[in-house]
């Protein structure tokens, strides 16, 4: 085992047991600003457990999908996960265009919850599951104008070219802050963050992803709970790894900057869900066609000023 | 190369399009601030030596263009009891793919308008400049009332302002108080002009200034 | 130090005019400020023969053209101040459907757009210069919506919103012209004209281009030059008449000044670029002002377009290098156009309408009126022995075959509309005359043109024996 992959697997293991904290402390800010004492930050950990020992439950009306949606979200999660360059180098699974492939698993894992929401015959998670696929459709636009500005800017299509990417470059300073602006946006949508989505909210007419879980219980629960934790480690840590120029860092330094990028980062999405009123729904496809233009933006920026293709 | 530069220039970018996309009159208005804190920190981000009167210019930037110039234009909309939305002509949607056109338009023509190498940070000046411009005018063509049209020349006035000072142009003490001056009146006038306009049409969109058309004037009796 | 005499004392006098209250008070220092600018002028016309030294070099330097601007906005402001002392008390009296605004802030506000238009043709520098112009609007924006109709509001919020773009479209051309320099072998210094001729040429011809093109967009808009003349019509006919006389002889004058400073700073190579758009920006202003003039009803918008006709026409002076022509033209212009104004708004003042269709017979009503009225609207198409027939004439022989048709067209057009609606409110039987107690006030006031008549008939009379 070389040092790369040890130092890989490291982190690999460390985002696997490290996902649950970010809820936990998304919610410590928000209760911070709301000048209140808040959840500990170990929270989800603790609701795991709990979710856990317990039996799960499933709908008489489902037709069984229901059971197999857990398992496939959280395997195609986990998968995503192994291909991040973790410790500023490539992942051992990567090949070319994997990229595409990370951000097609996680579309996999939407597709399963939203047939898993479909298969409980309940009104409202039909209506959440329907409003998923609506916002996932126009993210998925975003996302690949970002790729597709990762690949002009690095040249390649792994996931690794992320660590070459990020204020390395002082060039290409102006389209990376674009670009990261667009990416934000991005994952406050994914995630079912405010102002898209309100993880706090039981209203059924505004819920979105809170909606599509009505009906899981028990260890089926908890699995979707930490879907949804690793999917946020995942966005947060694609986040970080681009704006950091990691390529030739030490792992010590690596490990720091990266901590405190997430967890910054994690942070600003907790002051984000402060300040903001979550949108009507109207205007999340508006937000998700700003972080479109963003992006697209930032590829005029790159191609007509700053040297454009590598 | 300039980092604190490049870095005001991106949020500019941003700043037009939130503007583009943003439905509220306040919200709106806090855009415009926005712009003239930025454009405000322009030349003392650009210059390499900072002087005592560029000092005395930003402070005097800032604090007309995002301080009482907004607050002119809070007051007025109070003041005329204009409705907080903003009404547009060309949805929200419609408006961000405009404007990015423009900007893809800006991009463009600052290419062709391409500068000497020693250039450095001023490459981005044109193409940054022009988009704001360009959103500036798209906010004054697309948007239905009096006040955002105030709003829309503000932004405007931003992009030309930033062109001249990101190129580092020194047109002198006197100049850049004479257009700060002219910018205050002009918003003044305009706001005083919004409040007549209201209490005679009862409203203040101006796509019900209609009166004098060419077909039409006779009616203007 | 007369420049600056001419700049500030305007707009003393307009703070002592908005601190008065007593009518009587305000009419003499109008007076008083009108005669004072214009013996500065004429003190200033003495001195530019000795040729001093300028006081502010590279800021503020009286040359041939701003004297002419100075002195053609300095008489104009002369005659509009005596019209207006006379024809305040009859508006108030007879034109009472709107509120209007008070008098001593349309006499103050008038004083300020004197000293604008001063510093207007005095700056020597390109920034100073913008600041000036956009001066001029905001100083007449108010002034056009003096009476508080909706009409008037609506003409006076288009003309803000238009100006200003347009203008801060030149002040981007401005930068650009900095930036040309900037980007030249010599470096840039700063923005005044002097600077900007020594080192012409060796300006960046890309962004001189872009420079120019935004310069002529910005201070053509505020000419009135098609296709940017929108403004124009609604500003002009809905502003009482001494602000239309004002505005339409001599702020445009001030943008065509503007122009003026921009084509002396071009370089050799660009000269022809510069002048096709001069050129084809006037012979599109032409067009555009015969395709409104035929079928025009409303007689101030009828004049509003001939200025756009007339602003096309010193575009073209301009773009073919007749300098003198150019400035002949303005003056005669603005002497013309005087007079028409003043007409119209004693007509208005008796009909009540600025529809011609309801007007007939003038002979037979006002018949000093109806001859001054017919007679400008001949001067201001040339017809002999106005001074504008001559340099029509000049103009014709320069441009030659193609040019000289398309430039003749037009103006055809132009006479056929211009006196068919002249000779329609003349001739006749006398028609319906709503305000009848107005007509002695309307002579009274028609006494003034009268007088004024003679200024582009004795210089026609000359201008023809010279030619």
């Amino acid at each position: 085992m070389t040092n790369n992959t040890l130092y890989w697997t490291i982190w690999f293991a460390a985002s696997l047991i490290l996902s649950p904290l970010l809820p936990g402390i998304i919610n410590k800010v928000k209760a911070f600003f709301a000048g209140r004492k808040g959840p500990s930050v170990l929270q989800l950990y603790y609701d795991l457990f709990k979710l856990l020992r317990k039996e799960s439950i499933v709908s008489t009306t489902s037709g069984g999908v229901i059971r197999l949606a857990p398992a496939i979200i959280l395997g195609t999660l986990l998968t995503a996960a192994l291909f991040l360059p973790y410790g500023a180098k490539y992942s051992p699974f990567t090949f070319t265009g994997d990229v595409i492939f990370f951000f097609y698993l996680l579309g996999t894992s939407r597709v399963a919850m939203i047939f898993g929401a479909l298969d409980t015959g309940s009104s409202f998670e039909g209506m959440g599951a329907s409003r998923e696929a609506h916002f996932a459709a126009l993210a998925e636009a975003a996302i690949f104008a970002v790729i597709g500005f990762l690949a002009l800017t690095t040249g390649h299509s792994e996931t690794g070219m992320l660590s070459d990417t990020g204020f390395s470059d002082i060039r290409h300073l102006t389209s990376t802050l674009l670009c990261a602006a667009a990416f934000f946006l991005v994952l406050l949508v994914e995630n079912c963050r405010v102002p898209a989505d309100d993880p706090d909210t039981h209203l059924e007419l505004t819920m979105i992803h809170e909606a599509m879980v009505l009906d899981y219980a028990g260890p089926d629960l908890a699995g979707i709970f930490y879907a949804g934790a690793l999917k946020l480690w995942l966005f947060i840590s694609f986040f970080v790894m681009f704006l950091i120029p990691a390529g030739s860092w030490e792992f010590g330094l690596y490990s720091a900057v990266f901590g405190a990028g997430v967890l910054l980062t994690t942070v600003a999405v907790g002051c984000v869900e402060s300040c903001m009123a979550r949108y009507r729904f109207l205007k999340v496809p508006q937000m998700l066609a700003g972080a479109l233009c963003i992006a697209l933006l930032a590829v005029f920026c790159l191609t007509f000023f700053e040297g454009g293709l590598k | 190369m300039n980092v604190q530069v490049e870095i005001l220039m991106a949020f500019f970018l941003l700043s037009c399009l939130m503007l583009a996309a943003c439905s509220r009159m306040l919200h709106c208005i806090r855009i415009v601030a926005l712009q003239g804190l930025l454009l405000g920190l322009m030349p003392l981000a650009a210059a390499e030596h900072i002087h005592m009167h560029q000092i005395g210019a930003a402070f005097l930037n800032i604090s007309l263009k995002a301080v009482l110039l907004p607050l002119l234009l809070k007051a007025a909309m109070h003041k005329a009891q204009v409705k907080r939305e903003l009404e547009p002509l060309v949805g929200y949607a419609a408006s961000l793919l405009i404007v990015l056109g423009g900007m893809f338009i800006s991009f463009w023509l600052g290419r062709k308008l391409n500068l000497p190498e020693n250039a450095g940070a001023l490459r981005l000046a044109v193409p940054v400049a022009f988009s704001v411009v360009l959103t500036g005018l798209f906010i004054i063509m697309a948007r239905k009332k009096a006040i955002t049209q105030v709003i829309g020349f503000l932004t405007f006035e931003n992009g030309i302002a930033l062109f001249g000072s990101a190129m580092m142009i020194e047109c002198g003490l006197a100049v850049e108080l004479g257009i700060l001056l002219d910018v205050f009146v002009l918003v003044f006038i305009m706001g005083i002009a919004v409040m007549r306009i209201n209490s005679a049409f009862e409203h203040i969109d101006s796509d019900k200034l209609n009166l004098l058309e060419e077909q039409t004037h006779g009616a203007a009796k | 130090m007369i420049e600056l005499y001419l700049i500030f004392l305007p707009a003393v006098f307009a703070a002592l005019i908005a601190l008065s209250r007593k009518p009587v008070v305000i009419k003499i220092l109008l007076a008083v400020a009108a005669l004072l600018h214009l013996a500065g002028v004429i003190m200033l016309f003495n001195r530019l023969q000795e040729d001093a030294a300028a006081l502010l070099p590279g800021w503020l330097e009286a040359d041939f053209p701003g004297m002419i601007v100075v002195c053609i906005a300095s008489a104009l402001f002369c005659a509009v101040a005596i019209y207006t002392l006379f024809w305040l008390p009859a508006s108030r009296k007879f034109e009472i459907q709107y509120p209007t605004m008070s008098s001593h802030a349309l006499c103050s506000v008038m004083c300020l757009f004197l000293s604008t238009m001063s510093l207007t043709a005095f700056a020597a520098n390109f920034g100073l210069l913008w600041v000036a112009v956009e001066a001029t609007t905001l100083a007449s924006a108010p002034l056009i919506a003096f009476r508080r109709s909706r009409a008037a509001l609506e003409a006076m919020w288009k003309y803000l919103v238009i100006c200003s773009v347009g203008i801060g479209l030149a002040l981007l051309g401005t930068f650009m012209l900095g930036a040309a320099a900037r980007f030249s072998s010599q470096g840039f210094t700063d923005l005044s004209f002097r600077s900007f001729i020594s080192i012409k040429e060796y300006l960046d011809p890309q962004y001189f281009k872009a420079a120019f093109l935004f310069c002529l967009a910005g201070y053509g808009l505020k000419m009135g030059l098609a296709p940017f003349h929108v403004w124009l019509p609604d500003a002009y006919s809905e502003s009482p008449a001494p602000v239309s006389v004002l505005l339409s002889g001599a702020l445009v004058n001030c943008s065509f000044l503007a122009i003026v400073r921009v084509t002396a700073a071009v370089p050799e190579k660009l000269q022809s670029f510069c002048s096709e758009y001069l050129i084809g920006l006037g012979i599109l202003s032409l067009f555009v002002a015969a395709c409104f003039i035929i079928r025009q009803k409303d007689f101030k918008r009828m004049l509003a377009y001939s200025s756009v006709e007339h602003m096309g026409l010193m575009a073209i002076f301009w773009g073919l290098q007749m300098t003198d022509a150019a400035l002949l033209h303005m003056i005669g212009h603005s002497a013309c156009k005087m007079i028409l104004f003043f007409m119209a708004g004693n007509i208005f003042l008796v009909y009540g309408t600025k529809e011609y269709r309801y007007i007939s017979g003038m002979f037979s009503t006002m018949p000093l009126a109806a001859c001054i009225w017919l007679g400008g609207m001949l001067f201001i198409c040339g017809v002999p022995p106005s001074p504008l027939f001559t340099t029509e004439i000049m103009l014709i022989q320069k441009a030659g075959g193609v040019l000289g048709l398309l430039i003749l067209l037009p103006l055809f057009v132009i006479f056929c509309g211009m006196t068919r609606t002249a000779l329609e409110m003349t001739m006749g039987p006398a028609g319906e005359v709503p305000r009848k107690e107005a007509v002695p006030a309307g002579l009274r006031l028609s006494i003034i043109p009268a007088f004024l008549a003679f200024i582009p008939l004795a210089a026609g009379i000359y201008l023809i024996f010279q030619l």
